[in-house]
C-alpha cells in the first residue's frame, strides 16, 4: 500500500515537473526576441515535447496533459481555444500506435519520424484554423512553422533528453 | 498452469489499460471539440478566460523579460561608451536638422489650426494613454497578436489604436487588469477603415496574417500605385483620421497590397492611443457657410 502511495507520489511529482518545464519553454519562446510576423519561425515546442516524450517515455504524457498544454499554447496565443489540443492529441494517439518502430532507432530516425508527425500535424492545424476562420488560409506562415520545427528538433530533443536524464 | 492464469490476467489488465486509454482518448478530445467551438463562435466566455489568463501570466513574461532588457542595457552602454564622440557629432547634426523642422512644423501647426477654425472642425486631440512593453509574441501561425504590460489600472479599454513611431500597428481587443492584447494589423481578423492619400479615396485595409495587408472595397477605376500612402481614414471610430498605415507595394488586376508602416516585425515598446470617436459636427458647416453667403 505505502509502495503503491509512494509511487503515485513520485509519478506525479515527475509529471507535475515536465508540466511546468513544458510551460517554460512555451513561455521562454513567446519572450519578445521577435514578435509579429516572425511569430511564424517560433517552432511548435509543445508538438516536440509530446512526440519526445510519447516515445521514449509515455507514462508521463497522459492525455490530461496533453489537452491541457494545447490549452496553455492556445491561450497565450490568443487562438481559437481546443484547435492545439485536438492537434497534439491526435498526434500522440498516432505516435503511441508506432512506438514500436522508433524503439531503440538511431537518432535520424527519430527526426524523420518527427517531420512526418509534424507535417501531418501542421495540415490538420491548417484544416482546423481554416474552418475556425472560414476561409483557406496562406500556407506560408504554417509552412514556415513547421521549418523551423523540423530544424530545430535536434536541439530541444537535446535539451527534453537532459531533462528526462536529471529529473525524470 | 498458474503462469496461464497470470498471463491471462494481466492480458485482462492489458486490455483494461488500452479501453482506459482510449476513453481517456475520446473524453478529452470531445472537450477539446466543444471549447474548440465555443471558441470558434466567440462565445464571451473564451474571451473572459484569455484575458484571465493573460493577466496570470504576464507577471511571469515580465519577469522573464527582465534578463533580457538588462542585457540589451548593458550592451547599449557599452555601445555608448565606446561610440562617445562619433554619437556627440551625429547629434550635433541631428539637432541642427531637427531645428530647421521645427521652424517647419510651427508654420504648419498654426496652418492647420487656422485651416480647423475656417471650416469649424472639431476634431479631438489624439493623446497616448500610455506607451506598453510587449511582453509576449505571438507563437502561432495563425495569429498576429501580442500581450503587453498595460490593462484597466492603466485604464486601455477595448478598441484603442495602437501604433509605433512610424504608424498604426494594431487595436487593442482583449483587455485584463494589467494586460491587454493587441490585434495587429496584419491579422486576419483585422479591418482598418483607410483611405488613399493621394486620391482620397476610400478602402478597407485587411490583414492577411502575412507581411502585408490587403487593399478591399476601392472602386474598380481606383487611382493607385506602387508608392502611395495609405492612412487612416477615421470611418468606423476605432482609428483616428490620417494615421499612417502603410505603403502600396504591388497593384495587381484583382489586388492592391501594402507594406505596414509599422514596424511590425520589431516591436518593444507601442503607444496606446487614447481616442473617443466624435459626434459628426458636420452639420454646422452649411450653416456658415450659407452665413458667409448671406
Amino acid at each position: 500500500m505505502a509502495l503503491a502511495i509512494r509511487r503515485l507520489l513520485v509519478q506525479s511529482m515527475r509529471r507535475i515537473s515536465l508540466m511546468l518545464f513544458a510551460v517554460l519553454l512555451i513561455l521562454v519562446l513567446r519572450i519578445p526576441f521577435v514578435s509579429g510576423g516572425a511569430g511564424a519561425f517560433i517552432p511548435d515546442v509543445a508538438l516536440i515535447l509530446v512526440y519526445y516524450y510519447t516515445l521514449h517515455r509515455p507514462s508521463v504524457v497522459p492525455h490530461w496533459m496533453i489537452f491541457l498544454l494545447g490549452i496553455f499554447v492556445d491561450l497565450m496565443d490568443g487562438a481559437p481555444v481546443g484547435s492545439s489540443s485536438m492537434v497534439l492529441l491526435l498526434s500522440a494517439t498516432l505516435l503511441h500506435n508506432q512506438r514500436r518502430f522508433f524503439m531503440n532507432r538511431q537518432f535520424t530516425v527519430t527526426w524523420v519520424g518527427f517531420a512526418v508527425v509534424c507535417i501531418g500535424a501542421k495540415a490538420l492545424s491548417w484544416a482546423i484554423l481554416s474552418l475556425a476562420y472560414w476561409q483557406v488560409l496562406l500556407p506560408m506562415p504554417i509552412l514556415l512553422q513547421m521549418l523551423a520545427s523540423i530544424l530545430s528538433f535536434p536541439i530541444f530533443g537535446w535539451i527534453l533528453g537532459r531533462f528526462e536524464r536529471h529529473v525524470l | 498452469m498458474a503462469s496461464f492464469g497470470l498471463g491471462d490476467r494481466s492480458g485482462t489488465q492489458s486490455l483494461f489499460r488500452r479501453r482506459d486509454r482510449r476513453l481517456g482518448l475520446s473524453f478529452y478530445l470531445i472537450l477539446s471539440v466543444i471549447l474548440f467551438v465555443i471558441s470558434a463562435l466567440d462565445h464571451p466566455v473564451t474571451n473572459l478566460v484569455k484575458k484571465e489568463a493573460s493577466d496570470f501570466m504576464a507577471p511571469v513574461m515580465i519577469a522573464l523579460t527582465k534578463p533580457m532588457d538588462w542585457g540589451a542595457d548593458a550592451l547599449d552602454w557599452f555601445d555608448g561608451v565606446t561610440s562617445i564622440y562619433q554619437e556627440n557629432q551625429r547629434l550635433k547634426e541631428e539637432n541642427k536638422r531637427l531645428q530647421e523642422w521645427r521652424v517647419v512644423a510651427e508654420r504648419l501647426d498654426i496652418e492647420n489650426q487656422r485651416m480647423q477654425t475656417l471650416l469649424n472642425v472639431d476634431a479631438p486631440p489624439v493623446e497616448t494613454l500610455v506607451t506598453a512593453r510587449i511582453i509576449s509574441a505571438t507563437g502561432g501561425a495563425y495569429v498576429r497578436s501580442v500581450l503587453v504590460n498595460a490593462g484597466s489600472r492603466q485604464k486601455v479599454r477595448e478598441n484603442l489604436p495602437v501604433t509605433d513611431g512610424f504608424g498604426v500597428v494594431g487595436r487593442t481587443i482583449l483587455v485584463g487588469d494589467q494586460s491587454s492584447r493587441i490585434l495587429m494589423a496584419t491579422d486576419i481578423n483585422s479591418r482598418i477603415p483607410v483611405r488613399l492619400e493621394r486620391s482620397g479615396q476610400n478602402a478597407i485595409a485587411i490583414g492577411t496574417n502575412g507581411d502585408l495587408l490587403e487593399i478591399s472595397f476601392l472602386p474598380l477605376d481606383a487611382d493607385a500605385a506602387v508608392g502611395d500612402r495609405i492612412l487612416t481614414s477615421g470611418d468606423g471610430g476605432i482609428f483616428p483620421p490620417d494615421l499612417s498605415v502603410g505603403i502600396i507595394v504591388s497593384v495587381d488586376s484583382d489586388r492592391i497590397m501594402v507594406e505596414p508602416t509599422a514596424n511590425l516585425d520589431r516591436l518593444n515598446f507601442v503607444r496606446i492611443l487614447d481616442y473617443y470617436a466624435s459626434e459628426p459636427v458636420l452639420e454646422d458647416l452649411p450653416q456658415s457657410s450659407s452665413e458667409e453667403e448671406g
